[in-house]
């Protein structure tokens, strides 16, 4: 589903800066992969380029079936990207929001996926309140709502649970692990252990712009001779810096 | 980079889905409600107001006194007719000017006679008293340029007249002179048509101008600037939309917005004319449509080059904030060259109407006035396509780039390797602007106060409050050290030497830019009632020290890490050049600001070209009012080449062979 081979991008403001340095890894349907490093790994960079937000200046990335480059179009009809700073309109309603992408996204029969979205996500009782008037949380159930208004077939989401509390941040792996079992790809970046333990069907590590690993859980302890994903990180990384 | 199959949603689609949504969150904005309501409640009436007052202070009193005979005027030598600006003899034009003259039948005459303009009449021509104790009747033509020329002719020769005709006169009667002999009632015979024209045509390109940039910045703002710094625009890019179709979207919206609150406002002006009885009543003539619809189309461009503009403004800048404070330089950029198109000289010219907006302000005046040259029009209409079609490019790429996305690099970085070269040409421009609209004014009052004004608050201190705003320490950054003697000896012969730069400069750039008269009188004549130590202190002094403080202080501190010492020497001489706001000026002071800057990078020490300034412009000063030098350029040119390169040899040595000795200290 998300197919990513030597991807690089070099950002010029004006000194050249390595964000994305030859990254690959691969995500198939029903599998939540996590993209799991430190701040300033290049992550977003990565996710970027695969919301076709960012050209990549090496490599190749597919979505979908996809070219970024070649088809950026099938791609956003493929992907709910959901970006790590991402915000809301705030002079629209909730269900303005919903319906504002679902008329971009050309859902059809618009009106009623905006309503069996907003039960889904309890947004229903705020549905009419200008989202500058939400709350974090709300906020974040609108982003995400919006995000899939589409029903895409591949989620990809930058760091979710940033700056989230602990009970919305527990509904978001919820719901990730519910677009799992419907067998929808999810990608998903974060620098949150735990996180990725919890979900990860397979763990990308990534690392000053390099992929380190990319392996299931058990693979990356038999790898390491660590039980816990923080000393195998940890591990991979000192590895790395040999 | 192919979009997707196109049939499937179209683009237009994509557009106005975009544009709905954009123009439903803007319409909830009470800031754009606010603009749109402002604009034309507050800030139209005033500026109908200030135009009136502007007009009032335009028409002299009316000249009435006790009358002579007037065979005594058509007998004398002095009966002169003035045609097209130029005198002549009283002979075949003279019927011509006396003919309407019979028709006069109120002794006010002036503005309230109605004879029927004729167009073919001259420009301006003396209408005779037919009977004793009727005014002198003066008609001329102020919708032209010569014929507001041709009424000052006029009124010298009546002025002349009457003063020859006092000495003997009275003197032979043994009587006092009277204040004046002659009585004139003066009147603006351009046909009403011709008057609305010209004065709509000075106006309606300034104010569409105010109106979009006003009406659009905010909007411009909020959903391009606003939409990255929100985070809403991360998510609308990755939506199946084009890339043009957010580019048009956003246009749309800011024009609709731009267009409505420009509309508003023409509707208020127009109430507020009516309102205040102003000194528009040449409005009242109704224009041909065919003239109105012509500067509409004008003016096409120029709104979808201004709004592209501002969508580049909105897309370059890190924050709404940021915009916002841009906006005060952006507009004066805009209202500049529309400003020069409205300047009673100005006039259509082959290489004016490539310049844009000056370009299209001209042609949209003349047109309204019936006066325009259809080549010279398409000429002006053809740049402003081209130009408007080149503002959309560059917006289009603005919108579409990556840096879109990722906004302008971080000031930041930017600041911590000592670059401040965009702060160092916001704050140039905030000094023109400045002295443009407080400047001047201030000078009109008293020429005193006009220069402390000026210097001191314009130019100064903004330049001292920039570098402490910025965070810069104020001492090093404006090289505020004290200067080795040396340097300063060679500063005070290269500060007289440079006198012939500027004289050099101006007398190689005379074949291609003359000096206007006007220009030279005035400034001549500027420096008149002062005494010579006053004079020296205001006009050598002041500016040596605040010139200097802005020019080779803050701005050279500010932008020579970014620009070399090349660069910063060449972009500081240009502003210096420019900040005079005179086309004569620029190059002879820019080369001096070049030399000027040279000497602060050579000796470290902003005392020296402080000294240089002083000594220069005090012995210019000094020259020119003790007669020594009546006129310019009597030096020869091998004279004034000396001279330069003297001044040029002088600050080469500066800064020179004394290295280890300075840096001992
Ligand atoms: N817009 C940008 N301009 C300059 N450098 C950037 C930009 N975005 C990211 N970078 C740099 O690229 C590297 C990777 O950043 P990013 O992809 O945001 O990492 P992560 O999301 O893992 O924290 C960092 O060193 C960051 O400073
Ligand atoms: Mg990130």
């Amino acid at each position: 589903m998300i197919e990513v081979r030597g991807l690089g991008k070099t950002f010029h403001r004006p000194d050249p800066i390595v964000a994305v340095d030859g990254v690959g890894f691969h995500c198939e349907p029903g599998e939540v992969v996590g993209l799991l490093g430190p701040n300033g790994a290049g992550k977003t960079t990565t996710l970027r380029i695969l919301a076709t937000l960012l050209s990549p200046d090496v490599g190749s990335a597919a979505v979908a079936g996809h070219d970024v480059v070649e088809e950026p179009d099938q791609v956003r009809r493929s992907i709910g990207y959901l970006s790590a700073s991402t915000g809301l309109y705030p002079r629209l309603t909730a269900r303005e929001t919903l319906t504002y992408f679902a008329e971009l996204h050309q859902v059809p029969d618009a009106g009623r996926r905006v309503d069996a979205l907003m039960e889904r996500f309890e947004i229903g009782p705020f549905a009419h309140v200008r989202c500058d008037r939400l709350s974090t949380g709300m906020k974040q159930k609108v982003s995400i709502a919006r995000a899939i208004v589409h029903d895409p077939p591949v989620l990809i989401f930058d760091e979710p649970t940033l700056g989230l509390d602990v009970l919305v941040a527990q509904t978001l792996l919820a719901f990730i692990e519910e677009r799992r079992a419907a067998g929808r790809t999810v990608l998903f970046s974060t620098h949150v252990m735990r996180e990725a333990e919890r979900l990860c069907d397979r763990i990308a590590i990534i690392h000053k712009g390099r992929i380190l690993a990319e392996d299931t859980l058990d693979g990356l302890r038999a790898r390491t001779g660590e039980t816990d994903l923080e000393q195998v990180f940890v591990q991979l990384v000192e590895s790395a810096g040999e | 980079m192919s979009e997707g199959p196109a049939g499937q949603w179209g683009l237009r689609q994509q557009v106005l889905r975009m544009f709905r949504w954009d123009l439903r969150y803007q319409l909830r904005d009470p800031r754009t409600l606010l603009l749109m309501i402002l604009t034309p409640l507050v800030l139209v009436p005033a500026m109908t107001w200030l135009s009136q007052s502007a007009d009032d202070r335009r028409e002299g009193p009316l000249v009435v006194a006790a009358p002579i005979a007037f065979a005594e005027w058509v007998d004398s030598d002095d009966a002169l007719i003035v045609i097209d600006g130029t005198l002549e003899e009283p002979g075949a034009p003279h019927g011509a000017a006396t003919e309407p003259a019979g028709q006069g039948d109120d002794e006010t005459a002036g503005e309230t006679d109605d004879t029927e303009p004729d167009v073919t009449a001259p420009l301006a021509q003396v209408i005779l008293p037919v009977e004793q104790g009727e005014p002198y009747r003066v008609r001329y033509r102020g919708a032209r340029l010569e014929g507001s020329a041709a009424l000052e002719r006029v009124r010298t020769v009546i002025r002349r007249h009457e003063e020859a005709r006092r000495a003997d006169r009275f003197a032979r009667l043994g009587l006092p002179p009277p204040d004046q002999i002659l009585a004139t009632a003066v009147r603006d015979a351009s046909t009403a048509e011709a008057r609305a024209g010209d004065l709509l045509g000075r106006l309606a390109p300034l104010v569409l101008l105010l109106l979009v940039m006003t009406g659009g910045l905010h909007t411009a703002l909020d959903i391009i600037t606003g939409e990255r710094e929100r985070g809403t625009l991360e998510t609308l890019l990755s939506a199946p939309v084009e890339r043009r179709a957010v580019l048009y979207a956003k246009g749309l919206s800011v024009l609709v917005t731009a267009g409505v609150s420009t509309v508003l406002a023409l509707i208020s002006l127009g109430i507020s004319t009516a309102l205040f009885d102003m000194g528009l009543d040449g409005l009242d003539a109704s224009l041909p449509p065919a003239r109105i619809a012509m500067a509409g189309l004008l003016m096409l461009p120029l709104v979808v080059m201004l709004t592209a503009a501002l969508m580049l403004l909105a897309a370059r800048v890190p924050d709404y904030k940021a915009g916002q404070f841009l906006s005060a330089p952006a507009m004066m950029v805009v209202l500049l060259p529309a400003g020069l198109a409205a300047l009673p000289e100005a006039e259509l010219g082959p290489l004016l109407a490539l310049i844009p907006i000056t370009g299209i302000a001209l042609a949209v005046r003349e047109v309204l006035s019936g006066v325009a040259e259809p080549g010279l029009v398409l000429l002006a209409l053809g740049a402003a396509v081209a130009h408007a079609g080149l503002t959309v490019r560059f917006a289009g790429q603005a919108l579409t780039g990556e840096r879109f996305l990722l906004g302008p690099p971080d000031r930041r970085a930017r600041h911590a390797r000592g670059d401040f070269a965009v702060e160092g040409v916001g704050l140039f421009l905030l000094a023109i602007l400045c002295l443009w609209f407080f400047g001047q004014t201030a000078q009109g009052l008293d020429l005193t106060i006009g220069m402390l004004v000026t210097q001191i608050l314009t130019i100064a201190l903004p330049a001292v409050a920039a570098v402490a705003w910025l965070g810069r320490p104020i001492g090093a950054t404006l090289r505020l050290r004290a200067p080795r003697m040396r340097d300063a000896l060679l500063a005070v012969i290269a500060g007289a030497a440079a006198t012939g730069v500027g004289q050099l400069v101006a007398l190689v750039q005379s074949p291609l830019i003359p000096v206007p008269e006007a220009f030279l009188e005035q400034f001549g004549g500027q420096f008149e009632g002062f005494g010579l130590a006053q004079a020296l202190l205001l006009f050598a002094l002041l500016p040596g020290i605040c010139e200097e403080i802005l020019f080779r202080g803050a701005l050279v501190g500010l932008m020579e890490r970014r620009l070399g010492r090349l660069g910063v020497m060449l972009a500081v001489g240009a502003m210096f050049g420019l900040i005079h706001l005179a086309v004569p000026r620029i190059l002879p002071t820019g080369v001096l600001g070049v030399l000027l800057t040279w000497a602060v990078l050579r000796s470290g020490s902003l005392w020296i070209p402080i000294i240089m300034h002083a000594v220069h412009n005090g012995l210019l000063f000094t020259l020119a009012s003790t007669g020594a030098v009546a006129e310019d350029q009597q030096l020869p040119w091998y004279a004034l080449l000396g001279a330069s390169a003297l001044a040029i040899g002088l600050v080469a040595l500066m800064g020179r062979g004394s290295t280890a000795a300075a840096e001992k200290t």
